[in-house]
């Protein structure tokens, strides 16, 4: 498998301070962007992505080569990292509840202004559940391929596809105020 | 010399696409790209793009997070804090005679982790957290299709 970031990981295992900055350039703002997504919470964010980093530190002198890409890794731990924290914070929903879960359009749609807009959108995705905010994370706003978010999120292409259908329609409820 | 047409897409098959993928030709799978491109550009393609369309639009209102100069500055520490400790491991592991002056040269954070600690077992599905193994995400949070 033919993995871009080998060489970083060869030289972090190998203690290049210059191979660790380059990384942290690379993935920093892509790790904090799903933390951020995930979370909606930025000071927690950091918190998760400087996690991930140190796992990144830790285990670069392990890393086998050939079973899966590192950006999958990578973007393995930090959801991870971030399913931790909404766990913690008790507002998981195991199943999709439809009674625990309003997905009516916000109070405020359609009556903000450009500046809070981005707000709007990131409570909006706070709304769903977590699986599909997931799918919408990696694909939607990490640009990755179907078959990238598919191995990071461990299911087959049409069951992602299902979740970032669901998200959507889900998303356009909610922002209906939004998008009129 | 033929043209070789793209392989034709349906509007069903159309719009299963966009509401998954949204508006963006180039967030559209590979295989089905090209036929796609093609009904998008039909009158019945047009309306269908409508509703996608607005909410890429409004999707795309979020802005990315810049990492600040303190959370790239205290990563980077803690990089240099581990580094800073595998070299101390590996000192102590020769002064130790757990591995000869000869491997130490080559060894790796993951040697210098084996040898002090018990290894970590990079693991593909990157399940490890603060609470340990997190159970896997099959087992927790099921969306069927």
């Amino acid at each position: 498998m033919d993995d871009p970031d080998a060489d970083l990981v060869e030289g972090i295992a190998s203690g290049d301070p210059q191979a660790m900055r380059k990384m942290v350039a690379a993935k920093l703002p892509r790790i904090l962007l799903v933390a951020t997504r995930m979370l909606g919470d930025k000071g927690e964010a950091e918190d998760v992505a400087q996690e991930t980093f140190l796992r990144i530190w830790k285990h670069a002198g392990g890393w086998r080569q050939g079973r899966a890409k590192f950006d999958t890794w990578a973007h393995r731990v930090v959801l991870n990292l971030c399913y931790d924290r909404l766990r913690r914070r008790r507002d998981i929903l195991v199943a999709e509840a439809p009674e625990m879960v309003d997905h009516g359009p916000l109070p405020d749609a359609g009556l903000l202004s450009d500046d809070r807009d981005g707000e709007t959108v990131q409570r909006a995705l706070q709304s769903l559940a977590p699986r599909q905010r997931e799918a919408i994370i990696l694909v939607y706003y990490q640009d990755m391929s179907n078959r990238d978010a598919a191995d990071v999120m461990q299911i087959k292409v049409d069951a992602l596809e299902s979740l970032l259908a669901r998200g959507r329609r889900t998303l356009r409820v909610i922002l209906n105020g939004e998008m009129t | 010399m033929t043209e070789k047409k793209a392989p034709s897409i349906d509007r069903e098959a159309f719009r299963a696409l966009i509401d998954a993928y949204g508006s963006s030709p180039h967030r559209w799978p590979d295989t089905v790209r090209d036929g796609a491109v093609s009904f998008m550009e039909t009158e019945e393609g047009r309306v269908l793009m409508t509703d996608a369309d607005q909410l890429d639009a409004v999707l795309s209102r979020l802005q990315s997070p810049s990492p600040s100069t303190r959370l790239t500055a205290s990563i980077l520490a803690d990089g240099e804090t581990w580094l800073a400790r595998r070299t101390r491991l590996r000192r102590w592991a020769i002064s130790a005679g757990l591995i000869g002056v000869g491997l130490a040269g080559g060894l790796t954070g993951a040697v210098a982790v084996v040898v002090v600690t018990p290894p970590p077992a990079l693991s593909l599905n990157g399940t490890m957290t603060a609470f340990g193994e997190l159970q896997s995400d099959s087992e927790w949070t099921q969306e069927a299709p």
